[in-house]
This record gives structure tokens, C-alpha cells and sequence, in this order.
């Protein structure tokens, strides 16, 4: 009788799981590879003649170079969060007192909407924005400066949006090590660099790699950020993608582009995973 | 004359407002094994990460070798400390656990090869050196942990209730090579614990603490045989501690009132006994019973009337409880097992040598 019920509960958490997993990632998933391999006809519609045209017309040097540029930008995104996050967090789970207030700082702007954000940061940015207009008033600058829609503003706002998806997960381990370990490394004679590199940086790797995942997979899709601060100058994979379905009305090519997109990062993930599983000798996952 | 390695002078601690050590000093000599004995919260870890370095005192000195140390990190300090959760680096196997701090010291790596094998063999772990720490159990964690402390030759080693996590045999068994380890490689160890048991057995001298001070602190003998104070008393061994009345002193024997008889005691050792608030300690093993109504000879209180109220088997003893008249109840150990019990409710005699009586001041 106990049995029975327990799989019956077993059963109501399981299948709504399984339905969703089916019908909003697996058959859409599906769909895009297969529409990936039909043809564009000349209304903008499907048509359903197989081709592999899709993924040949990526060879062109210019698609490679969107994603090649794309690939970049999101490791520099994954580097900058990862140099200015760790301190940050390490030193959030130091101050015991006001560790919740610092932690909910960094989730507040997950409660607006990040497009509102990005704008925010066009009207800091732009030619007649407050800094601009803050520096031509103390006279540092004679011209306004051209600091939108450049690499540069692109990189500011991902850093800025990505932040808490790398702070989370190392804040996260960083809080859960044992100080013990620590005082142990001290107490052997290390100094405190010696101790942070031989016993800090290995005891939080989990940390900093669920970071660098949760921070490089959305940053090589990203697309309303380049979109916004990049302007017409930028093009990023992301970008790409949302024009062929929006723009061009292109589905096949975007579904193609779309299906590399995620075949390189899940690549570049599991060859990240693998270096630093082997280099430290440590399990990660 | 022993030499003195640490010498620790009116340490203060305070967190915020609570002051956790009470104006502590102390000396440990060269050589020597010392326990901090004493209840949880009493301060004795606080005592040893002080030591360490892991706490600066709020006041006084800690000299190592007769130099300032209370200002010195951790790892400017040539001590080492065994953990009491081990804190074994979980992303390094058992060699490198124990090569540590030889590597932090730069020594070139053909030496570090061969002093952590002479150290694996001392510790008993020969051939587990690619070992992973999880892979390891709590007595194997242990050695590892006491090895990496050793490699470093440290003045002294500090342990933090070492054995707390092991079982019963097996600790016995480190006991046993703790301080056999000890005595072999003559470092200074400062250990720390709760069990009175480990510490009688392990010990040159102990520090028996409460509340941030030290109570008494001298040989394992000292504490059990001439504690000074009820808490001393009371926390080693068991006791009976009976509240005694002092009619007189006078140079060599005082007189004091107990279950209504009045006795005389000489009186050498207890030159701390000054207020009338005294306990008098007898040890549970110093007292025997008899049904047998004592004759002219038998003087109170070497006679104390009392009636039996329980007998419990303990294995190797027999503890038996008797209510005095006063109504004061009195333990009895007796180690022969093999003679018949008196049956509970019986009238029966309690006595015992005036040279087994401690005198306790209430302290």
C-alpha cells in the first residue's frame, strides 16, 4: 500500500518533468536541426527539399569571422567576471555581518528587466550622456567621446549583465570550504598568496567552473546587447541568428547557425572541463 | 634544570564582551607532554589556537624560546598543529598532504622524497603514499595529519583533541603511540581534550581548566591523588565530595566535623585550606563497607553508619552506593567481585584510611 503511493508520488513530480523536457526542449530542439537542413523559399517560407547549403554557406570568411568575434567576446566576458568576481565574492563571505545585504545587491537587478538596464547604460554612455557630460564639465575633455557602439560599450555591458552568474556559484563554494583548511596551510608555514593559490583556487574550482559555464554560454548567444550598444558595427553570432529569423526571414540559415552556435560551446566547455579536471586531479562535478 | 620552550604570561582573551580567557599564565618545558584539560567552553582550544597563532591575545605575552611571538602569523612560528576535524587538503593525496610544508619551504625535492617515506614509516603508513584522503579511514586520516605536522620539526606540536572522532580501541591505541611518539622524537606536545582518561594516560603534567582559567596544573599523579579543588576534583576521576565543616586548625592537625562525627587529620599538603567552605575528596576506591558492627577499636568516623542502596556491575568493578545517615550518599568501588553482595537496604559500616582524605577548597 505504502509502496503503491510512493510511486504515485514519484509518478506527479516525474511526468510533468518529462513533458516539459519533451515539449519545450527536446521537439523544439529537433525541429530547428531539422528545418537547419531544409531550404529558404523565395517568400520567406520553408521549403522542405533536404539540403546541406545551410551549413556550406558558413565557410564564407565572413560568417567565421562573426563567430570567431563572438567566441572571443564571450571569453573575455568569462575572464573579466572571473578576475573581478572572485575577490568580490571571497571577500562577501568575509564580512559575516553584511554578507545577505552584499548578496542581495548582486540578485536586486534580477528583479528589473535587463533591456531596461542596457538602456540605463546607453544614457551613461552615449555622445550626450552623464559622463560625457560630467567630463566636458571638469574640462578633462574638449570633444564628447565616442564611447557607444564600439567594442568596448559591447564588453562593458556583458561584463556588467553577466556578473551575478559568475558571483553566485563562487560565492557559493568559496563560503562553503572549510576555514580549517586554511589555517591548515598557514599553520604548515605558507604565506597568504601561497595558501590562496595551493588551497583556496583548488578547494573552490567547482565554484569557478560552474561560473565560467553559467557566464560563457549565454555570452556566446547573446544578442540584445551587442544589439543595443554595438549598434550597426557589431556583429555577433547572436546577432546573426536573431536576424535570420526576424529580419531576413531566413529560418534554415538561422536554425543552421543556430545548431553550430551551441556544437562550439558545448565543444569548448568540455574541453575546458577536461583541462582543469586534469590539471588539478580533483573532481569537479 | 629543565629548559623552558613557551612561556605564556597573563593571557587575555575577549571576544567582544565575553572573556574567554581569564588571565591565563603558564610554562611548558622542553621535552614534555601537557594536557589542557577541561570541559567544552573552558577556553582550552582557545589556549592552543593562541599558541598556533590563529588568535591574537587581547593581553599578555607568548614567548616561544623566550621570543615574542603574540604578534608572529601562523606560518612565522616554527609550531605545528594537529586539527581537530584533521583538515587534511582533500585535492591532495597523501603524499602530497604530508610534503606540504616541505614544499613551502623550497627544500629540493630528493629530500622531500625521502623524509616524507621515513615519515610514513614512522607514522605506520608505509606504501599508502598515492592514497586519496577519502579514501583513507579515520585512525589511517589521523596519522596522516599527525605526519604533516611532524615533517616540519616543529618546536612544539599543538594537538586539538586529536582522537575525538575515533573509536574507543582505536583510540587507546593512538594513545598509546602518541606518546610513545612522543618520547621518541622529544618534541613538546601541547594537547588538548575533554577526556580525563587520555589525559591521566598520556600526560607529564596537566592543566585542568574551567572558565577561562587554570585550576591546577601538575603531574597526572598531582591531579587525581591532591586535587585542590572541588571542580579539580569532581571533573577527574570519581568522587565523593562531602561537604565538611573546619573546627579547628592548628599546626599539624585539623579538625573538622563530617556525618555528624568530628575527625582529626594531619595536615601538610592543604597549606590552600584557609576558609571554612571545604569539601573533603574520597576517592570511590578508598572506601570499603562491612556488615560486621565495628567493636571498641572501630572509631568514628572510621565507622560511618549507612545503609546499601544500590550495587551496579561495571564490568572489571562493582559500584555500590550507600546512604550515609546525614543522608549524603557515598560511592564504593570494590574490585573483588567474586564475594557475595549485601543485599540493598541492609545496615552496614563505611571506613576508610585518614591518609586517602583530601581536603578541597570549594574554589
Amino acid at each position: 500500500m505504502k509502496k503503491k503511493n510512493y510511486n504515485i508520488l514519484k509518478g506527479l513530480t516525474i511526468v510533468p518533468i518529462s513533458f516539459w523536457i519533451l515539449f519545450f526542449v527536446a521537439i523544439p530542439l529537433l525541429y530547428i536541426v531539422f528545418i537547419s537542413f531544409m531550404q529558404r523559399g523565395d517568400d520567406g517560407s520553408i521549403v522542405y527539399i533536404p539540403t546541406i547549403s545551410n551549413y556550406t554557406r558558413m565557410a564564407n570568411p565572413l560568417y567565421v569571422k562573426v563567430f570567431w568575434d563572438s567566441i572571443i567576446v564571450a571569453f573575455i566576458t568569462t575572464l573579466f567576471t572571473l578576475v573581478f568576481g572572485y575577490p568580490f565574492a571571497y571577500f562577501a563571505t568575509k564580512i559575516k555581518k553584511y554578507k545577505i545585504i552584499i548578496m542581495m545587491l548582486i540578485m536586486a537587478p534580477f528583479l528589473t528587466n535587463s533591456l531596461i538596464r542596457t538602456y540605463g547604460w546607453i544614457v551613461i554612455l552615449s555622445t550626450e550622456g552623464m559622463l560625457n557630460h560630467v567630463f566636458l564639465r571638469i574640462g578633462i575633455i574638449k570633444e564628447p567621446l565616442k564611447m557607444l557602439y564600439s567594442y568596448g560599450a559591447v564588453m562593458i555591458g556583458m561584463i556588467y549583465t553577466m556578473f551575478p552568474f559568475m558571483v553566485l556559484p563562487l560565492y557559493n563554494s568559496i563560503d562553503k570550504m572549510d576555514r580549517s583548511y586554511i589555517e591548515a596551510a598557514k599553520d604548515l608555514g605558507a604565506s597568504k598568496w601561497k595558501t590562496f593559490r595551493t588551497v583556496t583556487i583548488p578547494l573552490t574550482m567547482p565554484g569557478i567552473v560552474a561560473g565560467c559555464i553559467l557566464v560563457f554560454i549565454p555570452s556566446v548567444g547573446l544578442f540584445f546587447i551587442p544589439d543595443l550598444m554595438g549598434g550597426s558595427n557589431i556583429m555577433l553570432i547572436g546577432n546573426l541568428i536573431k536576424n535570420q529569423f526576424l529580419e531576413a526571414n531566413d529560418w534554415p540559415f538561422g536554425a543552421a547557425l543556430s545548431i553550430v552556435m551551441i556544437s562550439i560551446s558545448l565543444i569548448l566547455i568540455l574541453v575546458y572541463v577536461k583541462i582543469v579536471v586534469k590539471k588539478l586531479d580533483a573532481e569537479v562535478f | 634544570m629543565t629548559e623552558i620552550i613557551l612561556e605564556m604570561d597573563n593571557i587575555i582573551k575577549k571576544y567582544e564582551t565575553q572573556e574567554v580567557i581569564k588571565n591565563i599564565s603558564l610554562k611548558v618545558n622542553k621535552g614534555e607532554f601537557l594536557t589542557l584539560l577541561g570541559p567544552s567552553g573552558c577556553g582550552k582550544t582557545t589556549m592552543l589556537r593562541i599558541i598556533a597563532g590563529f588568535e591574537n591575545p587581547t593581553g599578555g605575552s607568548v614567548l616561544l624560546e623566550g621570543k615574542h611571538v603574540e604578534n608572529k602569523q601562523p606560518n612565522e612560528r616554527n609550531v605545528n598543529t594537529v586539527f581537530q576535524n584533521y583538515a587534511l587538503f582533500p585535492h591532495m593525496n597523501v603524499f602530497e598532504n604530508i610534503s606540504y610544508g616541505l614544499k613551502i619551504r623550497k627544500v629540493n625535492k630528493i629530500e622531500i622524497k625521502k623524509r616524507v617515506m621515513e615519515m610514513l614509516s614512522l607514522v605506520q603508513l608505509d606504501g599508502y603514499e598515492k592514497r586519496k584522503i577519502d579514501q583513507l579511514s579515520g585512525g589511517q586520516k589521523q596519522r596522516v595529519a599527525i605526519g604533516r605536522a611532524l615533517i616540519n620539526n616543529p618546536k612544539i606540536l599543538l594537538l586539538d583533541e586529536p582522537l575525538g572522532a575515533l573509536d574507543l580501541k582505536l583510540r587507546k591505541q593512538m594513545q598509546i603511540e602518541l606518546k610513545r611518539l612522543q618520547k621518541k622524537l622529544q618534541i613538546t606536545f601541547v594537547y588538548v581534550t575533554h577526556d580525563q582518561e587520555e589525559a591521566l594516560n598520556m600526560s607529564d603534567r596537566i592543566a585542568v581548566m574551567n572558565e577561562g582559567i587554570i585550576e591546577q596544573i601538575g603531574t597526572p599523579e598531582d591531579i587525581y591523588e591532591r586535587p585542590k579543588t572541588k571542580f579539580v576534583a569532581g571533573f577527574i576521576g570519581e568522587s565523593n565530595l562531602i561537604k565538611a565543616e573546619i573546627k579547628k586548625i592548628d599546626e599539624e592537625k585539623i579538625c573538622f566535623e563530617f556525618g555528624g562525627y568530628e575527625m582529626n587529620m594531619n595536615y601538610k599538603n592543604y597549606d590552600n585550606l584557609k576558609n571554612k567552605e571545604s569539601y573533603i575528596l574520597i576517592r570511590p576506591e578508598n572506601i570499603k563497607y562491612t556488615s560486621v558492627k565495628p567493636q571498641n577499636g572501630f572509631k568514628p568516623p572510621y565507622g560511618l553508619k549507612s545503609k546499601i542502596k544500590e550495587h551496579s556491575y561495571i564490568g572489571s568493578i562493582i559500584k555500590t552506593t550507600v546512604e550515609l545517615e546525614s543522608g549524603q550518599e557515598i560511592i564504593v568501588c570494590d574490585y573483588d567481585k567474586k564475594k557475595d553482595l549485601i543485599g540493598i537496604g541492609s545496615e552496614v559500616w563505611v571506613y576508610f584510611q585518614p591518609e586517602d582524605v583530601v581536603i578541597v577548597k570549594e574554589g
